[in-house]
């Protein structure tokens, strides 16, 4: 392995070990790594933005596309939070990148997230195979998902049958939120834990186990 | 007290945690990886695509999530090398290029010539509203590639400037919403097929779209990683990673099983 191949895996492999030595106790080396990690990324994400308006912004500017000045100018007043006295000056970009990324979003939202999923939802396939019964399963928990927010008769059900139904209605929904929850957990879960995975790799791979 | 109580449980469960990850990792259990229908649609598709077709690939990856969805994202950039597709490739990360060049080493491209075959672009943020720029016009978005060259100088840009000059576009190492994005700016704006390597926080979120055909196929982290290297036939980091992940999920459900027995027998013992 060349030299400076190994100063990078050694230090990496040191900085993991300085990070992790937080689990014991927090100590002075992995707040060295910590402010390292944070500072580093803050850094490189600044150069990797300059390097796209000096390539990409400024050129086009200069060979004539003198519009993009306008952006870039306000695009500047988000900065204007920093100055004293001029704190409403970022207000107005603000309001502008609020404004086109909620329509941007709209304009797909409405189609993907909601046309198309409905359809789907109701498009149940009464065939006995697994498809077929993951439709029906999803087509009934989506009706008592939905129940469960219906607040106008949440806590005076009426009494016996109708009132019983209700109330496991409820309680399926809330289930059945509770079962949706929990996988996106396990689902956050799961990529933190292919991390770590990761890292003991590199880990493991610098001391020569694997 | 006992010698755990002293440790303490909570490093004990940190020191088994790392057994039941090394462990794995030195003496593989090989256990086998059955493949899911939405990796499968992914590999489908592009193994279908007809010789000659636009491929747009956002490389969504930053180095904090990164080591969830890389070995799928090798897995397709192989597979997608291999085949006779135009390819133009950006970066919605800012670690994006470091971490794009790092695993070209482990992809080969072939007698693919840079700028007639693929095109690199560089990282460029703004998020979804930038993803819908780049759909409408990419030149309002690159006036030059990765190296600096002028678009309008590489000959495989010559006829591409839209989405609907695409036939697909992979969303790679997604973490933060970056296939929702080319859902809504390009499938659903331009009716370009999306396809993915999302990490396992996305993907619950994703299936909806899978199942409406907005996503024509993705992995899913990790075990999507393995099942895709399968699927090409590159072993690699997933399928290796595979046998950590079973590892230690067992380890979990043990550890479930064991604190609500302790719980359980706490409560019905009348202790606090």
């Amino acid at each position: 392995m060349a030299m400076d191949a190994f100063v990078g895996e050694a230090l990496t492999v040191l900085f993991i070990i300085l990070a992790y030595s937080y689990l014991i106790k927090d100590n002075i080396g992995f707040q060295f790594v910590q402010a390292t990690y944070v500072g580093f990324g803050v850094g490189h994400s600044l150069v990797m933005v300059v390097k796209y308006f000096s390539e990409n912004t400024f050129p086009s500017i200069t060979s004539g596309n003198i519009l993009l000045v306008v952006p870039l100018l306000v695009g500047l007043l988000l900065f204007g939070r920093l100055v004293k006295g001029y704190l409403w000056l970022y207000r107005y970009p603000l309001a502008i990148l609020v404004g086109v990324g909620l329509g941007l979003q709209l304009r797909g939202m409405l189609k993907a997230n909601l046309i198309d999923q409905i359809i789907s939802t109701m498009n149940v396939n009464l065939s006995a195979t697994v498809d077929g019964f993951n439709s029906i399963i999803i087509f009934i928990f989506v009706l008592v998902s939905m129940n469960y927010f219906f607040f106008t008769y949440r806590g005076r059900q009426g009494s016996g049958t109708i009132g019983s139904i209700q109330n496991l209605l409820m309680k399926s929904g809330q289930y059945v939120l509770m079962g949706a929850f929990g996988a996106g957990f396990a689902a956050a879960f799961l990529s933190r834990l292919a991390v770590f995975m990761g890292i003991i790799e590199q880990v493991v791979t610098f001391f020569g186990l694997i | 007290m006992s010698i755990i109580q002293r440790i303490g449980y909570r490093k004990i469960i940190y020191l088994l945690v790392l057994i039941f990850t090394v462990t794995p990792m030195i003496y593989p259990f090989g256990l086998p990886v059955e493949v899911s229908t939405q990796s499968n649609d992914l590999f489908n598709y592009i193994e279908n695509l007809p010789a000659g077709s636009k491929v747009a690939i956002n490389f969504a990856a930053f180095a904090g999530m990164y080591p969830d969805s890389q070995a799928a994202t090798r897995a397709v950039l192989i597979h997608i090398m291999k085949r006779p597709l135009d390819i133009v490739l950006w970066h919605s990360g800012p670690d994006g290029p470091l971490l794009f060049d790092a695993e070209m080493e482990f992809v080969s491209v072939g007698d693919r010539v840079y700028g007639e075959d693929h095109v690199y672009l560089p990282y460029v943020g703004g998020g979804e509203a930038t993803m819908a720029a780049i759909a409408e016009n990419i030149r309002g978005v690159f006036s030059v590639d990765i190296d600096g060259t002028p678009i309008d100088n590489i000959p495989l840009m010559q006829n591409i400037n839209r989405a609907e000059d695409f036939d697909l576009i992979l969303v790679l190492a997604d973490c933060g919403g970056a296939t929702e994005w080319g859902v809504r700016q390009w499938n659903i704006a331009h009716g370009v097929s999306v396809g993915g390597t999302p990490c396992s926080i996305s993907y619950p979120d994703l299936l909806p779209f899978w199942k409406t055909g907005s996503i024509i196929g993705m992995t899913n982290g990790v075990r999507g990683g393995g099942e895709y290297e399968l699927l090409v036939k590159k072993p690699g980091p997933g399928l290796k990673n595979t046998d950590v992940m079973s590892s230690l999920h067992i380890l979990f459900i043990v550890l479930i099983v064991v604190g609500n027995i302790g719980d359980f027998m706490k409560r019905s013992g009348g202790g606090s």
